[in-house]
């Protein structure tokens, strides 16, 4: 058994996979109104060179942060939902395809435009009163 | 006798409505934030954060919930609703290179028709639906499943920002002072993603085909959709006719009719004396060479002044071997053509800098840029060598230049032939940004910008206004006038 979960140790040393073991009292989120604190010393790794379980420093923390919001988050909906209310409205809850963008383009001179469209409009080169978006 | 009691009773229950109506329209509006981050994230990120330009939280976090505090407050102060209004908010990875990104996406999450206090058959969205019917028509909704489906604004914004992978180095300053340098700054990109998802958006028509949603909600259709609550207020000059009227065909391709969508609203129309007049260019001698030309400044170069003379057009030759007209230094002939003058120089083969800097070289006090496609023009770039002022105008107003130039040479003599003296003025008849009527204009570019076109202020509008699809950094955080239109327009649509 021993040498079991030494080797099992040893696979995730190799793979560099870090454990995590995050606190979610707190991720119940969704109905809050306020930001809600975590606490930084319930999120653990597993040392890649030892072995042994210690505090994530901030990288790690981030990157566990972002793995687990990943993993949480709610997959937003992909078709429109029919609602009808009892005074005869009739409504529809919609979806990510409706919702305005803002992208940010970094200019030639360095500085940052800030347009609107999709994400296929990133290349754009907005500035004050641009109509044509073009530099040629 | 009986005639002037009706009269009077109805008189008295017309003021008793109005009195309701302005008892539930006078009340503040509140909003709640609805966060959806897990622990440790977005609004929950721990990084410690120095106080900034107002925002006196010490967290990431902190600050970033603090700025969509203040922005909505903003619009707490400004509209009237008795039922809360719920915005979801939540903070992700979206799309990013090192030198662009996604800085995040608003909009209304439910839209409703035929509620009480509606125009009939029109979709509105939700959180102005309830102000109107009074009551909150998702409030006895389930739940998608999602733990946000009945809210009535979602956002999300991007939380990589700044990192070297995305927008390297150039995060959302959490300030709210509006000093955000080289940074982006949420609190104006908030309150404008905040005026979509209130309502600042046509939101149930799909500008690329023109159809709009059916009643069921379900689906976009050629006809037999529902009118987008803001479709009586758009008003094409050319069609002659509203969105309202307009079939599917006809509204997609006044989606993409240039300055010629005017929203006809009264509060908007009225506010649009905030507009500044319309900076043209015209023929200072011989007096009535030239119409009144609109056009654009370039984003390089210094300022181009309001009221001056800009000097003696100019034609300049294709020179052997260029990319395009002006790539290359001007050779004797274009730059005997161009000192001291004001070449006409059309776009192609080039960056517009570039012909720019050529014609500077070569001893020219100033450049007209002509398009080579239909279409306006602004003329982009940077180049800060660049000392002389140059504008952008229509390939037509261009090729009309060249002809003045050409027509006015017969006039001089031989060793000085004549000129088209051009000069730049305002044209106090005009609003910038609005049309000849003084309506203010809707963004509709010939090329559909998808999810910008229509659904903003154009761009030449003066002074710059929050709804524009480009925030520009002298936005003030104002939604009204003397500053902005966003107000008077949800105003327009029952706000």
């Amino acid at each position: 058994m021993v040498q079991k979960h030494q080797s099992g140790l040893r696979l995730l040393r190799a793979a560099g996979i870090a454990v995590a073991l995050m606190g979610f009292a707190s991720q119940g989120a969704v109905a809050q109104e306020a930001p809600v604190q975590s606490n930084d010393s319930l999120t653990v790794v597993r040392d890649a060179e030892t072995g042994k379980l210690r505090n994530a420093n901030a990288a790690e923390a981030a990157a566990l942060n972002a793995k687990s919001a990943k993993a949480t988050a709610r997959t937003a909906p992909k078709a429109n939902l029919q609602k009808f209310h009892s005074s005869g409205a009739k409504g529809a809850r919609l979806t990510d395809e409706f919702m305005s963008t803002s992208v940010a383009v970094r200019k030639a001179d360095g500085s940052i435009a800030v347009t609107h469209g999709d994400a296929n409009n990133a290349d754009s080169t907005g500035h004050d009163h641009t109509i044509t978006p073009v530099t040629e | 006798m009986r005639t002037p009691t009706f009269k009077l009773n109805a008189a008295r229950t017309l003021l008793a409505t109005a009195s309701i109506l302005t008892c539930i329209a006078a009340q503040a509006a509140t909003i709640t934030i609805q966060s959806r981050d897990a622990a440790g994230y977005g609004f929950n990120d721990p990084t410690p954060a120095a106080p900034v330009g107002g925002n006196m939280g010490t967290t990431v976090g902190q600050q970033r919930y603090n700025v969509y505090r203040y922005v909505a407050d903003i619009w707490e102060r400004n509209l009237q609703s008795n039922v809360n209004i719920v915005v979801s908010a939540g903070w992700e990875a979206l799309t990013c290179t090192s030198n662009s990104a996604v800085l995040g996406s608003a909009g209304a999450w439910n839209i409703w028709h035929d509620f009480p206090n509606s125009k009939p058959g029109t979709w509105y969205p939700q959180a102005l639906a309830n102000k109107l019917a009074g009551t909150n028509l998702s409030a006895n909704q389930a739940d998608d499943g999602s733990g946000y489906g009945n809210v009535d604004i979602k956002t999300q914004f991007n939380i990589n920002l700044g990192n070297p992978d995305c927008l390297a180095g150039n995060g959302f300053y959490l300030g709210l002072d509006g000093q955000a340098g080289s940074q982006v700054n949420f609190a104006a990109t908030l309150l404008h993603e905040l005026g979509h998802g209130l309502g600042f958006s046509v939101i149930s028509v799909n500008t690329s085909n023109g159809y709009r949603i059916n009643a069921a909600g379900t689906q976009y259709v050629a006809t037999g959709g529902l009118p987008s609550v803001w479709e009586e207020f758009m008003y094409d000059n050319t069609a002659r006719k509203s969105w309202l009227n307009m079939t599917s065909a006809e509204r997609r391709v006044s989606a993409i009719n240039p300055l010629q969508l005017a929203w006809t609203g009264a509060n908007s129309v009225a506010g649009a004396s905030i507009l500044r007049s319309q900076p043209i260019l015209k023929a200072a001698t011989p007096t009535g060479a030239l119409p009144l030309i609109s056009y654009n400044a370039s984003s390089f170069g210094p300022i181009v002044p309001a009221v001056a003379s800009l000097g003696a057009l100019a034609t300049i030759t294709t020179q052997g071997g260029e990319l395009g007209p002006g790539c290359s230094p001007f050779d004797a002939t274009n730059a005997a053509a161009a000192r001291g003058k004001v070449p006409i120089i059309s776009r192609g083969g080039c960056a517009f800098a570039i012909k720019v800097k050529n014609a500077q070289d070569a001893g020219a006090v100033g450049v007209v840029l002509a398009n080579n496609a239909a279409g306006d023009l602004v003329p982009g770039g940077a180049d800060t060598t660049i000392t002389i002022p140059s504008v952008g105008v229509t390939q037509a107003v261009g090729d009309s230049l060249k002809a003045a130039v050409a027509a006015a040479k017969p006039y001089g003599t031989r060793s000085s032939p004549g000129q088209v003296i051009a000069s730049l003025s305002t044209d106090p008849s005009r609003k910038a940004g609005a049309d000849s009527a003084g309506r203010p204009l809707l963004y509709t570019p010939a090329v559909l910008a998808s999810g910008s076109s229509v659904s903003h202020w154009d761009v030449t509008a003066s002074p710059n206004l929050l709804m524009e699809p480009n925030i520009s950094s002298d936005l003030t955080l104002n939604v009204s006038p003397p500053y902005d239109l966003t107000l008077p327009l949800l105003k327009d649509i029952g706000w």
